[in-house]
């Protein structure tokens, strides 16, 4: 069945507050693999959308829908186990696991997710997908020991390990230097090329915003806009 | 005038620095530009004493400072200010005990006064009624960075350091902190030297703009001399524009 | 060896700074009240729980040894005595130092990774000054305070546990406090009680002060902190209680 994620009047507060003014309410759907860019202001809460689009937060009112399916349970705040592992996240700030080896980062999310797999075939695929982001011979390093650029690869390549069928990056090629940028951009287009998945990338970066989709979507005033065209 | 000369500095096997030789004139918005890791925010904190140079000389005016003391950094640091990458302000302290951090010795009459003025310098009038009771983590990123930005005006400051002004935030706003940056600068008569990624800024705002690689300087001149530049890493820096 | 030696150093000099610095408090007292406060009402609850439980094991600890006696109405001396010298002075002290050390190292050693220590240098401020002089007077003065109020609860807790289980009398067991608590051991409880309020003050703040590398350098900070707290007050104990031991031998105490 093909991806498709539907947004219901999703609403979020600043600081995910219960009473608080809402940041945006968002009603929009995207179905069949694609890659979607958002972008917006600084505090227009990008993130924030992407984060409750990802599953990493409940919206405050409203559905997100995965093929009709919702990612919360009608109470309780519990999660769709399966529908979870369908879905794949990079954080902003990477989220490594500091106490972990650039190896072990990328074999984790595959013994959590496919724990049948053998012990073998699992680091097959971790040293195919470091060989993937360009990072072999950095199997022992430690997420510290690795520049911005290398910390990023490690992350893309720990969020697309499982081959997810929704993938969401926030803000990819934040704090980079230009060149590195767009080598990451470069990178990631190379990944999702072919990759029957649905895709968001939020990113303040124009530059590397043309280089991914034609036109953006655009948070402001608090609502998702349908394709601006870039200059 | 501020001026480095042959400037090493390394932490632990990793040389951050290695012969950096630059100087900047009094009043000139001064960019220094190059990838993460090449030596730039080190060299500004170089300029107010936080790092102490492996070797070589850097004057502030006719003061060599690379061999100073603590305490010697104190008038220096009232001649400079840095802006951090981070807004780095102290989140258990209100915006208004934040603000006066540097002027301490003024009356609270004096302090009220500049305060005003600043934050109509920096784009923050609205949260001149609030300054008592709200504190760093109530406002928005780039409302942190301005804040911090005029917490290091308030001393009055001859020269003025900004460690990557922009990064992080979006188009329009590092649009806006940058011609807050020229305003200030030519307003005020400041020096400013600023660290950064953003070449398309740069090119806009500088007077004159150097590109660092591995701890030196690799290229060195105006908007026009740079945009025209067959120097390697500078026309990498300027693919985007193209 | 050479190493840990070092380290020591580090931390008398640290601790000596802080000292010396008491002065220092009048210009910061505002922001000195405020931790003062924070720390206490943070704490208050931990040191109630804490000097009445101590009090009360204590109590039924030794009403089962002395049950086979027929001692029990030397009770209520002979527990709080072993309680304020020993035992409720190190017990409250360890959960202070989880309690409110642990907090403190983790907030300097935030203001540390997000360089609110090196932009308060450069605004002219010395960042011992202003952030850490009045946290380990604060730390340290409240820890003093608790410790003492808690070994007064701790005789409450001792009073109500052996009530309620053994049924003594609470006068029996308050009369028998008045002949077994000696001065000297009154002395004991709070000269400890200063020492570990100074000791837990220095220890979180240095550890908070001396943070690098990021979340991971916070992290390492609170984890030292928990285990040098501990082990400082555990020798500060022996020592004491050694020190005082000789001096009430050598008969130049009342």
């Amino acid at each position: 069945m093909l991806p498709s994620l539907r947004a219901i009047r999703v609403v979020q507060s600043p600081g995910r507050l219960r009473h608080g003014p809402s940041l945006f309410e968002v009603d929009c759907e995207w179905k069949g693999p694609s890659l979607n860019v958002i972008m917006g202001e600084s505090g227009s809460g990008k993130s924030t959308l992407l984060k409750t689009l990802g599953g990493v937060w409940e919206p405050l009112s409203g559905q997100v829908l995965f093929e009709g399916e919702s990612l919360w349970s009608e109470s309780g705040h519990r999660q769709n186990k399966s529908l979870l592992s369908r879905i794949g996240f990079c954080f902003q700030n990477n989220a490594l696991f500091n106490s972990m080896t650039c190896f072990e980062n990328l074999c984790f999310p595959r013994s959590q997710r496919r724990p049948l797999e053998s012990e073998t075939a699992r680091r097959k695929i971790a040293t195919h997908w470091l060989d993937k982001v360009g990072l072999s011979g950095s199997e022992s390093l430690f997420p510290f020991e690795l520049s911005g650029g290398m910390q990023k690869r490690l992350a893309i390549a720990r969020t697309l390990i499982l081959e997810p069928d929704y993938i969401f990056f926030d803000d990819p090629t934040a704090g980079l230097d230009p060149i590195t940028s767009r080598q990451i951009a470069l990178l990631l287009l190379e990944l999702l090329e072919n990759r029957p998945a649905l895709t968001f990338v939020v990113t303040n970066d124009e530059d590397r915003a043309r280089s991914w989709a034609p036109s953006v979507f655009e948070l402001r005033g608090g609502h998702l806009n349908e394709k601006r065209h870039l200059p | 005038m501020i001026r480095f000369e042959n400037v090493h500095k390394s932490f632990g096997p990793k040389k951050v620095l290695n012969g950096l030789s630059l100087s900047i004139q009094r009043g000139e918005i001064f960019f220094m530009l190059g990838r993460s890791g090449t030596g730039k925010s080190v060299s500004l904190k170089h300029l107010v004493g936080l790092l102490t140079p492996d070797s070589g000389k850097i004057w502030i005016d006719d003061t060599e400072i690379s061999q100073f003391s603590e305490n010697q950094f104190v008038p220096i640091r009232k001649k400079c200010g840095l802006v951090f990458q981070l807004p780095a302000l102290v989140d258990s302290r209100s915006l208004y005990e934040n603000l006066v951090l540097g002027i301490r010795h003024l009356d609270a009459v004096q302090k009220l006064a500049r305060i005003s003025a600043t934050l109509k310098a920096v784009g923050l009038e609205s949260l001149e009624k609030d300054l008592f009771e709200r504190f760093p983590p109530s406002l928005s990123y780039g409302e942190q960075k301005r804040l911090a930005l005029a917490r290091t005006l308030l001393p009055d400051p001859e020269i003025l350091l900004y460690d990557e002004p922009t990064t992080g935030l979006d188009p329009t706003t590092s649009l806006q902190i940058h011609d807050l940056i020229k305003k200030i600068s030519k307003d005020f008569g400041k020096t400013s030297i600023v660290v950064s990624h953003d070449m398309r800024n740069a090119l806009k705002i500088a007077d004159r703009l150097a590109v660092l690689d591995a701890g030196r300087v690799v290229d060195l001149g105006t908007p026009e001399e740079i945009r025209r530049s067959p120097v390697a890493m500078t026309m990498a820096f300027m693919e985007d524009l193209q | 060896m050479i190493h840990r030696l070092e380290a020591l150093r580090e931390h008398l000099r640290f601790f000596w700074m802080l000292f010396i610095r008491l002065p220092e408090l009048f210009t910061e007292r505002r922001e000195f009240m405020r931790q003062f406060a924070d720390v206490g009402v943070r704490s208050l609850s931990t040191t109630v729980t804490a000097g009445i439980f101590t009090g009360a094991i204590m109590a039924l600890q030794f009403h089962l040894q002395l049950k086979d006696f027929g001692a029990e109405s030397v009770l209520g001396g002979l527990n709080t005595s072993g309680t304020i010298r020993e035992v409720g002075p190190i017990l409250i002290a360890f959960m202070l130092a989880g309690k409110v050390g642990a907090f403190t190292s983790a907030e300097l050693g935030t203001m540390k990774v997000t360089d609110q220590i090196q932009a308060v240098r450069c605004l002219g401020l010395d960042p011992i000054s202003f952030f850490v002089v009045p946290r380990f007077w604060a730390v340290a003065l409240n820890s003093i305070l608790l410790l003492v109020f808690g070994l007064v609860i701790s005789v409450l807790g001792g009073m109500i546990a052996v009530w309620m289980v053994a049924d003594i009398n609470p006068d029996q067991y308050l009369l028998m406090v008045e002949r077994f608590a000696t001065s000297e051991s009154i002395f004991l409880a709070v000269s400890k009680s200063v020492i570990f309020g100074l000791l837990m003050g220095h220890i979180c703040c240095a550890n908070g002060y001396w943070t690098e590398g990021g979340t991971q350098g916070v992290g390492l900070a609170v984890k030292k902190t928990a285990v040098q707290s501990m082990v400082a007050i555990v020798l500060a104990d022996f020592f004491i209680s050694w020190i005082v031991e000789i001096i009430v031998r050598s008969g130049d105490f009342l």
